[in-house]
């Protein structure tokens, strides 16, 4: 597992195109990237301080800016004060406080595990990277060939079975959920890790699985860490995932709809006039410039079958990358 | 705010400051910053928007779309009046208030 660097008490590491400092000596990040010597911008800095950020948000005017709920339980809230910043709020696994340029997260896990963790990695760290100006996609990503491939599509489609089989396929992992882009039409790696369902585990085989190492369980899923975790690449192509009832396709969009991309973001609670013309414009960039293409999955097509079209797809097709 | 399909024929409406819009090859993408909403337009629509933008006022921009695209410019007219109304509806565009001096 690629670690990220360790500098006494503090901890380096890149996610989401975004240099971080962990102020945490007992960090512990699985799949975050080692830090990037060519970045020049200031790093976020990440502190455990649950009080300090008592203190920043307590004289706050917040307004709900996103909510997900299980039935009556709520399970995320993101608050939005444009003065103070944001607060993410997992009940029961803890919050995170993001300055409003994004370069300070104030944490208080109210548990310390791979649940917590989940919620800095999974939620609190793509935030930060919008704030901080790069659009991430609700999708999953892979590297072949030096260049970057997302693969955008809704929760349950089967971006994580098919990252799997890809990696197995030989390609490098950028995320199985969330893919950052910056202007230059890069791609950057968020948690090199992959999220596994029990029934996508057994359809696996259970046995070793080439190129992945498993880490271990979060919730109702296994953890496994790639052992060729991606670097930044620029992107070679979008692919739309799309469940189908007719024949399995992959067919060119040659005037990608600008709704298909602005629909794959995986970040709705940043709602900044700054980010939403940013917003457009990085998704008019890439309808423009890189190649698109729509997957039509059949019921009866898995993962393994899919990622064995997709690989060769890519492969044909790398002559029209960007 | 103008409703009569005369006044708003002679009115000029433009983009007001919270509105953005980008071209892409099939649509036009409007983005209204005060909801945060997204709204497409056709690439006909997304036509009518930019001469509408650009045209002193709406009665001429009708006359520059029919000739344009060699259409009934009574029907034209009409039609941008009816797009005018749907885009002021959503406030992505405003009224003009031209003074007749």
């Amino acid at each position: 597992m690629i670690r990220p660097e360790e500098r006494g008490r503090t901890v380096h590491a890149d996610a989401f195109g975004v240099a971080l400092t962990f102020h945490d000596d007992d960090v512990e990040l699985a799949g975050l990237s080692l830090p990037s010597p060519a970045r020049d911008a200031a790093p976020t800095s990440v502190r455990h301080d649950p009080l300090g950020l008592r203190k920043r948000w307590s004289s706050t005017r917040p307004t709900r800016a996103r909510e997900v709920r299980e039935g009556e339980d709520l399970l995320l809230s993101v608050d939005h004060d444009p003065a103070c910043g944001y607060l993410i709020c997992a009940p029961g696994v803890g919050k995170a406080f993001i300055s409003p340029d994004g370069l300070e997260v104030l944490c208080a896990p109210e548990m310390h595990n791979e649940i917590w963790q989940a919620l800095l990695v999974g939620q609190v760290l793509p935030s930060v990277a919008t704030i901080r100006g790069l659009e991430v996609f609700h999708a999953a990503g892979v590297v072949i060939g030096e260049r970057s491939y997302v693969l955008c599509a809704a929760s349950g489609v089967g971006k994580t079975s098919l990252a799997a089989h890809l990696v197995m396929h030989g390609a490098e992992l950028l995320s199985d959920d969330a893919v950052a882009v910056d202007d230059g039409l890069i791609g950057h790696p968020g948690a090199t890790v992959l999220h596994v369902r029990e029934l996508e585990l057994r359809r696996l085989g259970g046995g070793p699985l080439p190129g992945l190492r498993r880490l271990g369980m979060v919730t109702d899923r296994a953890t496994f860490a790639p052992d060729r975790p991606a670097a930044a690449r620029p992107l070679g192509g979008v692919y739309l995932l799309e469940r189908t009832t007719g024949a399995p396709e992959i067919e060119s969009v040659p005037d990608p709809s600008p709704f298909a991309l602005l629909g794959a973001t995986f970040n709705l609670s940043v709602r900044t006039s700054a980010r939403l013309v940013h917003q457009l414009d990085l998704c008019a960039r890439m309808a423009a410039l890189v190649p698109t293409f729509r997957v039509h999955i059949a019921p009866d097509c898995s993962a393994a079958d899919l990622a064995s079209a997709l690989s060769a797809h890519i492969h044909e097709h790398g002559a029209a990358r960007v | 705010m103008t409703t009569d399909s005369d006044d708003l024929l002679g009115a000029r409406v433009r983009l007001p400051q919270h509105v953005v819009h980008r071209s892409f090859v099939a649509e036009t993408v409007v983005l209204n910053l005060k909801t945060g909403k997204y709204h497409g337009l056709n690439p006909m629509a997304g036509r009518m928007l930019d001469v509408v933008e650009e045209a002193p006022n709406v009665r001429e921009a009708a006359e520059v779309i029919a000739k344009e695209y060699d259409q009934d410019l009574a029907s034209v007219e009409a039609d941008l009046v009816t797009f005018c109304r749907q885009l002021l509806d959503r406030e992505l565009v405003e009224v003009v208030v031209v003074d007749p001096s």
